[in-house]
């Protein structure tokens, strides 16, 4: 790098400079402790869900196809046909009194 | 026997213990061990990562998460290097994961310094000012470059460590730094004109 490139003299200046200033002793020990109890302490079971939302939502996806066609072979002749077939087999289930 | 002052005599003791043997309780899980070598290292982990953070509370939030993998990791710590290479290691490369991860939200984000309104207030001082404006211009110049070259320029031009050095922290080869480090420069040398920064 050429040492003329104005560049040059805003690393040097910039290195000088300490932007958040310097760390707080007050408290350290305290804090650090406090994190280094909530890292060791055991995941609640919500935790857990949370961590593995992502992957289930992945799976999701090929479970909902690999079902539709099990669904599909095993019950051939009683699957609607159609949106308007859909709609009148589930309106069956409806308890609308007729 | 009871006048006796307890608290002088185990800083005396805990002085006269030797890094080594901090770092081989610290590997057998004992928290008091870590947290002292945590505050012996904080300045340096501190300074490092605040080239990296954008504010303070992102700075404290930095540090912390390097102080939890150290915590975690210290047990595959091995004594044939100095414990200082393996601390800025993980420092450099917590530093670079975060850059990577936050970029996104980074660049949405303005630069906040507390130090900005202090130093108006005191116009006299003329060297802060003109250091902390060259810290915002380095600092606006590295966001528009990827994470792993803002991590190479951060480490070989604003903590002046060598090319092998910079190599070995962040696990890349010297050419691999030398190549980045050239194209890098090279990229804000032409950002420095389209901006107008020239003097």
């Amino acid at each position: 790098m050429n040492n003329d490139h104005p560049l040059d003299r805003l690393f040097a200046e910039a290195r000088l400079h300490a932007p958040f200033g310097e760390a707080l002793d007050f408290g350290f020990a305290t804090r650090l402790r406090a994190v280094l109890a909530a890292s060791d302490a055991e995941p609640a079971f919500a935790d857990l869900i949370a961590r593995f939302s992502w992957r289930f939502s992945a799976a999701c996806l090929p479970l909902a196809i690999g079902l539709t066609i099990f669904l599909t072979i095993q019950y051939p002749y009683s699957l609607p046909e159609g949106v308007g077939g859909l709609v009148s087999q589930w309106m069956e289930l409806l308890p609308l009194g007729t | 026997m009871f006048f006796f002052d307890t608290t002088r005599t185990t800083r005396k003791v805990e002085t006269e213990i030797p890094e080594s043997e901090w770092v081989a309780r610290a590997k057998r899980g004992d928290e008091d061990a870590f947290v002292h070598l945590a505050s012996v290292y904080r300045p340096r982990i501190w300074s490092t990562a605040s080239r990296f953070a954008r504010s303070r509370p992102e700075l404290e939030d930095l540090t912390q998460d390097l102080f939890l993998k150290m915590w975690r990791g210290i047990s595959s710590y091995r004594s044939d290097a100095p414990f200082e290479n393996w601390v800025m290691t993980v420092t450099v490369r917590g530093c670079y994961d975060f850059l990577r991860s936050n970029r996104r939200r980074r660049e949405s984000e303005t630069l906040v310094d507390p130090q900005e309104s202090r130093d108006d207030a005191d116009p006299a001082d003329e060297r802060a000012r003109s250091r902390r404006e060259a810290w915002e211009t380095v600092s606006l110049l590295l966001a528009h470059l990827e994470a792993k070259d803002r991590t190479v320029i951060t480490l070989l031009d604003l903590e002046e460590r060598g090319v092998r050095e910079t190599a070995a922290l962040t696990g890349w080869s010297e050419s691999n730094v030398k190549v980045r480090a050239h194209r890098a420069r090279k990229k804000m040398r032409d950002l420095f004109h389209e901006l107008g920064l020239d003097p």
